[in-house]
């Protein structure tokens, strides 16, 4: 049994950075797993919900957040983070159904729903008395 | 070493997170944001400044405004976040990376601020704070009148 049905897959495309300038990022991501779904939480904090991209092609699950900078040419006093789009790819098993696939995103946290297709759920096998 | 560049908490997690993130920067090459960008300070804090503010932003995903405290005396500045576990009996982990739910930090703001007039806004997981310099902190234009 394979347990890591949603793996990292973080390679690159030419799509995704290696074109622009502009620094990407990789955000932290949950990968959790019931008997009925596998979710992804994500976290993109500064993400409009209408800014988030949800792709689902061939086994390949790509989130995208755009994310505005919030303003220009600042001279910081601290500097921690940066501000750009978060983009993190992973490869999805053949167990999920990816019509049923929903998101949503809350407080910059964005969840995706990969529910499981009907033959990979587990199901249990009542053992009858003779 | 890369950890000392940034301002964790030490905890072993992310040791491992950002020894993983390396691995893959070194299997996929240059491109993929790189290991000092995927991981970030618990919370991340940019300040700025203009003349009248001082500006604090944290990134605080999943955060609500009252499980963060913040405190402001002075140019003394502390923000704690304090988040119940989320409850997932139902779910198995396969993979943690999400690691928010108890920080604290204190810094030192560029110039005294004026505590009671202090605004927080919290929209999409990034907290803003703006914090109004001190009136004796503030630049002052003398005019300089003809004689």
């Amino acid at each position: 049994m394979n347990d890591t049905t949603i793996e990292n897959n973080d390679t690159c495309t030419t799509e995704t950075c290696c074109r622009t300038a502009q620094t990407v990022y990789r955000p932290a991501v949950d990968v959790l797993e019931n008997e009925q779904e596998w979710a992804l939480r994500a976290n993109v904090p500064g993400a409009r919900p209408e800014n988030i991209d949800i792709d689902y092609e061939r086994g390949q699950l790509t989130i995208r957040a755009h994310v505005e900078p919030r303003q220009d040419n600042v001279r910081y006093a601290l500097h921690e983070y940066g501000v750009g789009d978060f983009v993190r790819t992973f490869r999805v098993g053949e167990d999920i159904d990816p019509e049923s696939i929903v998101a949503d995103v809350r407080d910059g946290v964005l969840t995706v729903h990969l529910p499981k297709r009907e033959t990979a759920k587990v199901r249990k096998i009542a053992v009858q008395s003779a | 070493m890369l950890l000392a560049k940034r301002n964790f908490a030490a905890s072993p997690l992310f040791e491992l997170h950002s020894e993983l993130d390396r691995l893959s920067d070194a299997f996929f090459g240059r491109c993929g944001a790189s290991a000092l960008n995927s991981v970030r300070a618990i919370p991340a804090l940019n300040v700025r400044e203009d003349d009248d503010n001082v500006y604090v932003e944290a990134e605080v995903p999943g955060m609500k405004l009252d499980e963060l405290e913040l405190t402001v005396q002075g140019d003394a500045f502390g923000i704690k976040g304090s988040q119940d576990a989320e409850q997932e009996t139902e779910h198995k982990f396969h993979r943690r990376e999400r690691v928010l739910t108890q920080f604290a930090r204190e810094l030192t703001l560029p110039s005294k601020v004026d505590a009671d007039a202090t605004e927080a806004t919290l929209k999409d997981g990034v907290l803003t704070v703006k914090l109004p310099k001190a009136a004796d902190e503030r630049p002052r234009k003398i005019e300089v009148k003809s004689a």
